[in-house]
């Protein structure tokens, strides 16, 4: 049975920078901004947390830097698609490209290597095992209830659906978005956290590897709600840790391609979405400018 | 006389090139039902938007009890006891009535319920007002939802309250309800201000009437001194025209049966699906279709242009209707700008657009004929003048043009560039100026008189009144009730009766 232990101690730990990210995009979601840069907020904060890490020694300072990241890509992502009423979606995918630039340049300046920070040690590492995963849980709960019973709540919710009942109660609709959209941005910020150095030591190429997509995913397989997209997140982790766990072994005695088995939990994401026979309703005014 | 609560000096607004207010000045009294009228584009709306701060005014004084009054935004204006009901009601639709009430004065962060539907339901002017709070608003009928937008002001404690075309969307019961709640706040002490264009209201329940044409302020009066003549005067600017009367059907010619339809319904459910419908169209009647916006009249209409899943059967002149417009038949659809323009294209273009086949060269018209572009111009020019279609020059885009102009373009275009035989006209005068509506109904009666069918979909039972032979009632997708104007045995074409059935209650 110790294989099940640590199979499900790898889903928690899996799940969690996944948990962070979509519960982020769902924010921002239901506030009525469409969240497709989640991928690049990811690396953004992965790598600014690596990198603080690696050049104070401090773990403590890289959660600091990496939530600040994502919280400030979260405004830039915000501030754009609000005042200059960028499309959403171009937005995010323009965000996305810009990071895979980025990083590899900052990186070149401050370490003399385009792909990755230098591993980081234990003492510039978060030793947290699954503290992030419960953590994420507690977030997933007290989001529930937060969007249910607050004011804070009530205006997100009305400023994805219905602006102008916002407005025209005097409520900027364009402040809550943004408010929104920084809140995402932190959590997603804490995603990346997670992935540079809690699971990874230090920054690598890629390194979030379309955990933003699959947050996405998740979020629109829980009808932008929390409870169902938290299981979203689950199914996803599972997938990912049986990719792992199956990763170099042979199946049936047939070795598999370690490549065809790392697309499993994009498989079962496909899968999932087209499964879905109810007509999951996103946000009604979603992507539309205030 | 009490000193006004709202009066405005001067006030001017400019959109770019276009005026929309100019130098209007006005004076209303406290504690009244003002009437705010005027056609289309008139500035009736804009008028209260600037009241309301929502749109500032480029010139001009604003004073709101007594107080001279520059509005930053909305909130200012709410927070000054002033509330504004938009035309496209400001609700969130999945949010119960009661969050939605409360949505901008939470009163703190953590959201208090019960205090607050206790809130509300004191200051209810009666216990009648009261609402299933809990339930979601996209759940309740339109006149409900309504009802929460006035909740909303009422939770605001707002003195000045303002309703822009507030019974576009109602049948003729929840409008007397809607004015016996505002009379009801009225005599509370309130000031409520209503943007119509319907005149019928305005004598019946409001005190005091203005009349804003083309930007300014043309009269104001008293209803209780004023003649409907005098404000639709005011309204046009001339005189208006007689009321049109419905002659018998004339019995020289054999009415022969064009259009049937048989037990049609919806292929699949949902909000005006269509529910066992039948109903037949004779050549030279207008069968109206009654009904609340969304009882299937959309769906009946897609159902005969083919674009609806249906069972049952459409019968044209006794046989099986191969799915789709026929080529004799005159479309003026609803949504005129997405369904039946090109909007940024020019006049010229729009008046023969599906017609194309007239202007082919040569003598066989087919698909790849080539157009002769000198003969659609002057085709279409000739067909333009004979329905009074007012535009600039020809290359002028066709949204530029009035909404009136725009639906008499396209009566011009269908009912002149084929040989019809039968007119569906689904809500035609929606957004067409008092002038246009008079032609239309007009055209639509000559047709009817020459032997055409004419099957017209309309929300605005007065116009069916005027113009239908028959009057079918559609409610929840099916047909509530039939009533016949010449038939003496039939149930009496009486406006009250037709107005129950369109909401669901036996005739």
């Amino acid at each position: 049975m110790d294989w099940l232990i640590a199979y499900i101690e790898s889903v928690m730990r899996l799940a969690a920078p996944l948990m962070f990210a979509a519960m982020g995009g769902l924010i921002s979601e239901r506030a009525g901004l469409a969240n497709i840069a989640l991928e690049g907020k990811l690396l953004v904060s992965a790598f600014a947390a690596a990198a603080v890490a690696a050049s104070t020694g401090s773990a403590e300072w890289g959660l600091v830097a990496g939530v600040v990241a994502g919280a400030m890509s979260g405004w830039i992502f915000g501030a754009s698609t609000v005042w200059l009423k960028a499309d959403h979606i171009v937005m995010g995918t323009a965000f996305n490209l810009l990071v895979v630039g980025v990083i590899p340049t900052l990186g070149k300046a401050w370490f003399g290597s385009s792909g990755s920070t230098p591993a980081l040690g234990t003492e510039a590492r978060l030793q947290a095992g699954v503290g992030f995963f419960i953590a994420g849980v507690a977030l997933v709960l007290i989001l529930n209830e937060a969007l249910r019973r607050t004011r804070w709540g009530l205006r997100v919710h009305s400023a994805g659906e219905s602006p102008n009942a916002l407005l025209v109660q005097g409520v900027s609709p364009r402040r809550v978005r943004i408010g929104a959209a920084c809140v995402a941005g932190a959590l997603a910020g804490l995603g990346g956290v997670i992935l540079s150095l809690v699971q990874g030591s230090g920054y690598v190429r890629d390194m979030a590897g379309g955990r933003g997509y699959l947050a996405l995913a998740a979020i629109i397989f829980g009808a932008w709600k929390p409870y169902p997209t938290l299981a979203a997140c689950l199914i996803f982790a599972a997938a990912d840790s049986a990719q792992m766990l199956l990763q170099g072994k042979s199946v049936f005695d047939i070795s598999v391609p370690a490549s065809l088995i790392q697309t499993l939990p994009f498989i079962a994401t496909l899968t999932i979405l087209a499964l879905r026979r109810k007509r999951v309703s996103a946000p009604r005014a979603i992507n539309q400018p205030l | 006389m009490k000193p006004s609560i709202v009066s405005f000096q001067n006030v001017s607004k400019r959109y770019g090139s276009c005026v929309s207010l100019s130098q209007v000045s006005a004076e209303f009294a406290p504690g009244r039902l003002h009437a705010i009228l005027g056609e289309n584009g008139a500035g009736k709306s804009t008028l209260m938007k600037v009241l309301f701060g929502l749109v500032r005014a480029d010139d001009g004084v604003v004073r709101v009890e007594g107080v001279e009054r520059e509005w930053k935004s909305p909130a200012d204006a709410i927070a000054a006891g002033l509330g504004m009901v938009q035309q496209h009601f400001t609700l969130v639709p999945s949010l119960s009535v009661i969050d939605n009430v409360m949505l901008g004065r939470e009163g703190g962060w953590h959201l208090d319920r019960a205090a607050a539907i206790a809130e509300i339901e004191a200051k209810l002017p009666d216990a009648s007002l009261r609402m299933d709070w809990h339930r979601r608003v996209e759940e309740l009928s339109v006149g409900e939802q309504q009802r929460v937008e006035i909740l909303k002001l009422i939770a605001r404690d707002s003195r000045i309250m303002v309703l822009d075309e507030p019974t576009a969307v109602l049948v003729p019961q929840e409008i007397d309800a809607l004015f016996s709640l505002l009379k009801k706040l009225r005599d509370q002490g309130r000031s409520v201000f209503v943007i119509t264009h319907k005149l019928s209201e305005v004598f019946q329940h409001c005190d005091t009437w203005s009349v804003l044409r083309l930007g300014r302020l043309v009269r104001q009066g008293e209803v209780r001194d004023s003649s409907l003549e005098e404000v639709v005067r005011a309204m046009m600017g001339s005189e208006p025209p007689p009321p049109i009367r419905l002659q018998p059907r004339s019995q020289d010619r054999a009415h022969i049966e064009l259009l049937e339809i048989r037990s049609l319904s919806s292929a699949r459910g949902g909000r005006g699906a269509l529910r066992d419908v039948n109903l037949k169209v004779e050549s030279g009647e207008i069968l109206g279709i009654a009904g609340v916006d969304g009882s299937g009249q959309s769906q009946l209409v897609d159902a005969m242009l083919g674009l609806h899943d249906v069972v049952g059967e459409i019968l044209w002149r006794g046989d099986k209707m191969l799915r789709g417009r026929r080529d004799d038949w005159a479309l003026i659809s609803e949504d005129r700008h997405r369904q039946s323009l090109w909007m940024e294209e020019s006049v010229e273009l729009n008046a023969g657009l599906g017609v194309e086949r007239q202007f082919a060269g040569g003598t066989s018209a087919s698909s790849l004929s080539v157009i002769d572009y000198e003969r659609w111009g002057s085709v279409v020019a000739k067909w333009l003048a004979d329905f009074d279609v007012r535009f600039p020059h020809r290359g002028e885009r066709v949204s530029r043009l009035s909404g009136g102009n725009q639906q008499k373009l396209i009566f011009a275009r269908e009912l002149q560039g084929r040989d019809v035989k039968f007119v569906l006209a689904h809500q035609p005068t929606r957004g067409v100026d008092l002038g246009a509506i008079h032609q239309i109904h007009q055209r639509l009666v000559e047709l009817r008189d020459r032997g055409v069918g004419v099957l017209l979909i309309s929300s605005e039972l007065d116009e069916l009144m005027a113009l239908a032979d028959r009057i079918v009632v559609l409610e929840s997708g099916r047909v509530a009730a039939q009533f016949d104007r010449w038939a003496e045995s039939s149930k009496q074409f009486d406006r009250a009766l037709i107005g129950r059935a369109m909401i669901g209650a036996s005739v």
